[in-house]
């Protein structure tokens, strides 16, 4: 697709489907308010009658804006609601002879229905299919390291790895650096390449086997086995592009061992290998605990702790005490349960157990984003534990990733291979067991996904995003699901996206929230500053009261700015005014306010949406009795817990919900009609009537009396028709994304997926200024979008080694000394040099194998006449860099002054001769030759002396001839 | 034609002005004796004499590097000289410590000896020139190019290029060197090594008992012995040798996580020629077993242990208590003292290259200087006059001019006035 030249930074490189068009073209003047536009979504027609609409169409975009801003709906209702385009995930756009409407279906019928056909007033459209496929992007070095994309195949290489294809000659290919996870990081910068599907990954133990199917775990009496576990056979893997390998592991060797050993191997198929090791100790008893934990250390680290405090966190902080020798760290997942880590993924050892008691503690292992594992282990029932006088052996997994299908096998066995969501997907989750929470953050293209209309009108695309996401919760029947779509510009927010999954998952599971005592005016109003403490879950939120104005009491009437009002006019007012601040781990989670009641008004506090835990909200015991007075709370206040509406005539006799009252857990039965039982520990259940009849919902009314507020409504394998649903999980909202934490000793299970025009999005970031080609391997002519930041330098930071590495000495390959990362190589020719990012490399002589040469950059020479080399230089024309030469140019300078002085004064010379040519014609002219003039004189001299002469004869003769007379 | 007077008495002014210039300026050129050099008549001889002054220019800045080149080596040379003799002494000590029957005083005394050696090495290697560049930072300008940290341990942060100042057109000497070529690149029989490491080595082995490297008969009590071997970490790798009357059979292998299956399993796979077997009893302790009724541990050397000087240990089989300890075969004094021979070799050959270098730059300079004793006959060549040339023309513009002169007077001195009247 063309080169990018030195490049610092690439941004959501993207390549875009194309989305299914429909072309309609009829003379607008045949519109009337009986036209009617159909389109065929999916199977269903839907029609939309112009109306009177029709008068104001002046031409097709009037018609897409009437379409696209939902004035004109649906005939016929679905569900009960007249459908808009945007419903049916269309967008129209056009200009004064056509309407094109665009769908928003990228082949997944999850989210939208296909677009198949469309008429407006009898003029049947022209279908132009849409192109999903992927566009396969491909970045890649001009040396052939492939930074992102899917490893290409020998037939590929050969094809595309040519210098007519702007790579330098000598480029050889290599995966090695291929992005798959989150980042890999090359010559120092980050390389990321994220798709919808995510990446194919493989977790399996280092047994070889499938982590479903044996995760590696081994629980039996002491004495511990002396010997580790192997893998029985070898590990096959085969790529997509037809490369294999067999691996076997070394005795002893353990996860960690193996996945490094792998890499080495494996990471030129574009495969990554990473190793993760989680256990998980819960229902720890509360009894005195002794056990050996072994990791990397070989001494046992003794850990003893008297656990009959319930105190996890001492238990935490002495297993961490060792974690410098053992390589383990702790962290509290429950108030019984922690989970330890073995970073690096080897082996957690646990031996000598002792407990005081009779108890037990559960062992489970978890993968990489706190899931428990689903293997036959794990899985078992009972729960694997661990007792007096066993060990536990904990081994690691082993997780394949790679942006390509690839199989793995061993001993004929294939081992599953799945493209994972949150994978280099465009869902991102992060276990951080510290907190025993997982966070998700959603990646988006506002760029990609937002809906545009072309200037001309005609080139429309609709918004085409979605984010679904599931957890499985208590219901092992039904999951919690929310799914969002149609989002559009500012809305295409990785935080809208995960704040308005939160409110639809909320609001599909319970409902929380406690009243306090209706109160007059009389009763008293708190003051400003006044507060209460809420618990939900295991957050905790702080309400302060605010804005509450003055008022003067005059006999039975009461004053407000001066304005006089009866009492409860007054408390209207003064309700209407004052306002609570919220405090707590998520902005806006509670809602907190009075509302009116029956003889006044009383004090509300609901967490907004729903909570899927199907926790209370509660008063925590830090709110002193004054500020629970002031605000008329007492022991016959309540709270509740409801669920949604259902069909009350059911004719079944099924647990529909499960109520855990201080650790006392009830079920609810739901039997023809009537709920039992009606009470439990202190808390009324009640089926409520619902907005109709024969629908009602579950209510759990809990009085302030009950001692233990923590209570907590949970969905059962037969809730999905009783309006329950929830999952053993808090959900926050973040900066990021939101976060799920663990509750109790449950664990859930997530998926997500995403569909956008964009199959896949390429970044990088700090690559100092490296030339990346950029080809597309796909069946579909890629639309590319993405912002690309160059970055150029004087002295090249870059420092290269160059390594010999073949027997003959001529292969040469050049890494980058900072990072190690492989840059190129170049086989050395005839005149042993080789060219190599604008240096000629001149080897004197032929390197012996893993022979090193270090090219350094320093801007800190001194006192090497290093200047003097280079104005030395400059002298003469460097071919390479074509730079220098001002010894010939000043020369040449020289010498054309020269000539041009010559020529300048032989100019000089000649018209000084012809100047004085014509002042000696001037000269001829004007001047005065006195020898001429002289002669001149005299002749007129002499000629008056003669005409005298005639004159002095002529009066003689006249003198004469008078005298004669 | 006619022309006037006037006109007449001003171009003979005029030419009379020009031989008076030219004249005047072949009487400086003859004076000076250099050339009145005219862009418009010697543009080639002002081209070559531009290049020249530039080459000269550019070789007086050689002579000049070559002089300062051979100073420094001169101190490197110095240096290096420093640096062998601390060798020798290193060796001599090497040998005189190498005795099993030295009290532990007296290794001491050797220990602090190899110390102070050690630190003097150290010194020599942050050695800086009268400018005050250092002699092995190579071109990072660091002024002291290696440091030791609080275990001893010496790291080089200068650079691995060595500074280079150029002498002539296309050479270029070294000033001075990497510190990591000469003090961290020694080749010995088993790679390259640090010089100071060396000197640890040393140090080190003076620390050990010389005997307690080689085990005593393992199996004069009993017929199998009890070995505890050390903690690998994640992995390591072990190599040991065990001698029987059948002869010395070495086994080697990589443990990973204290599973020293993989090692009893590498021992069985020879029993047949060394007639040993073993048997894995857990907690890195491994049973031996032997035809022979006698067997001995020795050469045992590991990599990556968590413990680098971790040792083996012999246990009563009955008691699990430590009979004895084997330590490692790592510092042997034979390996020390043949790489101090190489180090000495090593510098023996970086002081060889000082040598080559000052003589490259001495040659450098004489021929630099030749360079310049042409460069300034051409340029005289170029600049000087040629005064017979000058001279012959002088007097034949002289005669040029007096014989204007003479015309010119003739012919005013005369006027048609003259003849009037």
């Amino acid at each position: 697709l063309g080169e990018l030249q030195n490049l610092d930074k690439l941004e959501d490189l993207t390549a875009l489907k194309q989305q299914t068009k429909l072309q309609i073209a009829t003379p607008i003047a045949n519109l009337s308010a009986t036209s009617q536009l159909r389109v065929t979504v999916g199977n269903t027609a839907h029609t939309f009658t112009l109306g009177s609409h029709s008068s104001s169409i002046k031409n097709y975009s009037d018609l897409a804006e009437l379409m696209n801003s939902g004035v004109i709906r649906t005939d016929v209702a679905v569900n009960g609601k007249n459908l808009t385009f945007s419903d049916l995930g269309l967008l129209a756009g056009g200009n004064a002879t056509s309407l094109v409407i665009s769908s928003a279906f990228l082949g997944n019928s999850d989210t939208y229905s296909e677009l198949t056909a469309g008429e407006l007033s009898g003029t049947s459209g022209l279908l132009i299919p849409g192109h999903t496929d992927f566009a396969g992007l491909q970045v890649l070095t001009k040396e052939g390291v492939h930074l992102a994309g899917t490893p290409l195949s020998q037939t590929q290489i050969q094809s595309l790895i040519s210098s007519a294809n702007g790579f330098s000659e000598g480029a050889k290919y290599t995966a090695s650096h291929l992005a798959s996870g989150e980042v890999t990081s090359y010559l120092g910068a980050e390389v990321s390449r994220l798709t919808t599907r995510g990446d194919y990954t493989s977790a399996i133990s280092s047994l070889a086997k499938s982590s479903t199917i044996d995760s590696n775990i081994a629980i039996g009496a002491m004495p511990i086995p002396t010997a580790r576990a192997k893998m029985a056979a070898p590990l096959k893997i085969e790529t997509a592009t037809g490369l294999s390998l067999n691996y076997e592991a070394s005795q002893g060797m353990m996860a960690g061992q193996i996945s490094a050993a792998l890499n080495d191997k494996i990471s030129q198929y574009g495969i990554n290998a990473s190793a993760y090791n989680f256990v998980e100790l819960y229902e720890i008893p509360s009894e005195t605990v002794q056990f050996d934990l072994k990791g990397d250390n070989f001494t046992p680290a003794r850990i003893n702790m008297d656990m009959s405090t319930g105190n996890i966190q001492a238990l935490v902080n002495q297993i961490n005490t060792y974690s410098e020798s053992t390589g383990i760290f702790a962290s509290r997942s429950a108030s019984n349960a922690l989970v330890l880590e073995h970073r690096g993924g080897n082996d957690i050892n646990i031996e000598a157990v002792s407990i005081s008691g009779s108890g037990s503690i559960k062992v489970r292992q978890l993968d990489q984003y706190g899931e428990v594992i689903n293997s036959p282990q794990n899985t078992a029932s009972p729960a694997p534990e661990i007792s007096t006088g066993k060990y536990a052996i904990l081994g690691g997994q082993i997780q394949l990733t790679s942006p390509s299908d690839f199989e793995l096998s061993t001993n004929d066995v294939d081992i599953s291979v799945v493209q994972s969501e949150f994978a280099s997907g465009f869902i991102k989750r992060a276990f951080d067991p510290d907190n025993s929470s997982t966070s998700y953050s959603f990646k988006t293209l506002k760029h990609a996904d937002s809906a545009a209309i072309g200037a001309a009108g005609l080139a429309s695309v609709a918004a085409s995003s979605s984010y679904k996401f599931e957890i499985k919760g208590d219901n092992s029947n039904s999951s919690l699901v929310a799914n969002i779509a149609g989002l559009n510009s500012e809305d295409l927010n990785g935080q809208i996206v995960a704040k308005k999954l939160a409110s639809e998952l909320r609001q599909n599971s319970v409902q929380a929230g406690i009243y306090g005592n209706t109160f007059s005016f009389a009763d008293g109003f708190p003051s400003n500053g006044d507060t209460l403490e809420f618990r939900l879950g295991d957050q905790t939120y702080r309400a302060t009261l605010n804005d509450v104005p003055s008022y003067v009491i005059e006999d039975s009437n009461v004053k407000i700015d001066g304005i006089t009002y009866s009492q409860s006019e007054a408390l209207k007012q003064i309700v209407a005014s004052s306002n609570f601040t919220i405090s707590g781990p998520e902005d806006n989670r509670i809602r907190v306010g009075f509302t009116e009641a029956s003889g006044g008004f009383k004090l509300y506090a609901v967490a907004n949406d729903g909570v899927i835990s199907g926790h209370s909200l509660r008063l925590t015991s830090n709110n002193s009795s004054s500020n629970l007075n002031a605000f008329h709370f007492d022991n016959t206040s309540s709270a509740f817990i409801q669920g949604d509406e259902f069909d009350t005539t059911q004719a079944v006799n099924q647990v529909i919900a499960r109520l855990n009252v201080g650790g006392t857990t009830t079920d609810i039965t739901f039997d023809n009609g009537v709920v039992t039982p009606l009470t439990a520990n202190g808390v009324t259940i009640s089926l409520e009537q619902g907005s109709s009849v024969n629908t009602g919902f579950l209510k759990i009314s809990i009085p302030n009396s009950v001692s233990d507020q923590d209570i907590r409504l949970s969905a059962t394998a037969n809730s999905a028709n009783f309006g329950i649903n929830t999952a053993s999980t808090q959900l926050t909202l973040t900066e990021g994304g939101f976060n799920l934490s663990e509750y109790g000793s449950d664990r859930i299970q997530v998926s997500g997926s995403v569909e956008s025009l964009a199959s896949e999005t390429i970044s990088i970031d700090g690559l100092s200024g490296e030339d990346l080609i950029i080809i597309s391997t796909g069946n579909i002519r890629p639309s590319i979008l993405g912002a690309a930041t160059s970055s150029t330098h004087n002295l090249n930071p870059r420092e290269i080694s160059a390594q010999v590495t073949s027997d003959d000495g001529r292969t040469v390959v050049l890494k980058d000394t900072k990072t190690g990362d492989y840059l190129g190589s170049r086989t050395l020719s005839s005149t042993n040099n080789f060219q190599f990012r604008g240096f000629d490399w001149q080897f004197d002589g032929i390197g012996n194998k893993n022979d090193e040469f270090l090219l350094s950059t320093s801007g800190n020479r001194q006192d090497d006449a290093s200047n003097l080399v280079r104005f030395n230089r400059l002298a003469s024309l460097s071919e390479t860099s074509g730079k220098g030469g001002y010894s010939e140019i000043y020369s040449n300078l020289v010498t054309d002054t020269g000539f041009k002085s010559r020529e300048a004064e032989q100019r000089l010379e000649t018209t000084q001769a012809i100047h004085d040519v014509a002042l000696d014609r001037k000269s001829e002219f004007s001047g005065v030759d006195l020898d001429t003039e002289a002669a001149r004189l005299l002749e007129q001299q002499q000629a008056y002396q003669a005409l005298a002469k005639v004159l002095s004869t002529a009066k003689e003769l006249v003198d004469t001839l008078l005298r004669s007379f | 034609m006619t022309i006037g007077t006037t006109r007449f008495f001003q171009n003979n002014s005029e030419l009379f002005s020009r031989l008076n210039e030219d004249l005047k300026s072949l009487q400086s050129q003859a004076g000076s004796g250099k050339a009145d050099l005219k862009l418009s008549e010697n543009f080639r001889d002002v081209a070559k004499l531009s290049a020249a002054d530039e080459m000269r220019s550019q070789t007086k800045q050689f002579i000049a590097n070559s002089g300062r080149v051979q100073t420094d080596l001169e101190t490197l040379d110095l240096a290096m000289d420093r640096l062998q003799n601390v060798l020798i002494r290193l060796q001599e000590v090497s040998v005189e410590s190498s005795n099993d029957v030295l009290l532990p005083e007296e290794r001491q005394r050797f220990i602090s000896e190899a110390k102070m050696l050690k630190d003097e090495i150290f010194e020599i290697a942050n050695q800086s020139d009268s400018f005050g560049n250092s002699l092995f930072g190579g071109v990072s300008g660091k002024s002291l190019p290696f440091e030791m940290a609080g275990n001893g341990k010496v790291s080089f942060v200068g650079s691995a290029m060595a500074k280079q100042i150029s002498v002539s057109n296309g050479l270029s000497v070294m000033q001075n060197f990497s510190g990591a070529d000469i003090f961290q690149n020694a080749e010995g029989p088993n790679g390259r090594f640090s010089v100071f490491e060396l000197v640890d080595d040393l140090i080190n082995s003076l620390s050990v008992d010389l005997s307690s490297t080689v085990s005593t008969n393992l199996l004069k009590s009993a017929n199998s012995a009890v070995i505890e071997l050390p903690d690998t970490g994640p992995d390591a790798e072990i190599s040991l040798t065990l001698a029987t009357a059948a002869g010395d059979t070495s086994f080697s292998a990589s443990i990973y996580g204290n599973d020293y299956s993989a090692f009893v399993t590498h021992i069985n796979s020879k029993t047949a020629t060394s007639g040993i077997t073993a048997t894995y009893l857990g907690g890195n302790r491994v049973s031996l077993q032997a035809t022979s009724s006698e067997l001995k541990l020795t050469n045992f050397t590991q990599n990556g242990m968590t413990d680098p000087n971790s040792s083996l240990k012999v246990l009563d089989p009955n008691t699990s208590a430590t009979v004895e300890t084997v330590a490692q075969n790592k510092i042997n004094f034979g390996d020390i003292s043949v790489r101090i021979t190489d180090a000495f070799e090593h510098f023996a050959t970086k002081r060889a290259e000082v040598s080559a270098a000052s003589r490259r730059a001495q040659d450098a300079e004489e021929a630099n200087m030749d360079i310049l004793v042409g460069l300034e006959e051409d340029i005289a060549d170029i600049e000087d006059a040629d005064l017979a040339a000058v001279l012959t023309r002088i007097e034949m513009l002289m005669t040029q001019k007096e014989a204007a002169q003479a015309t010119f007077t003739r012919i005013t001195s005369k006027s048609l006035f003259d003849f009037l009247g």
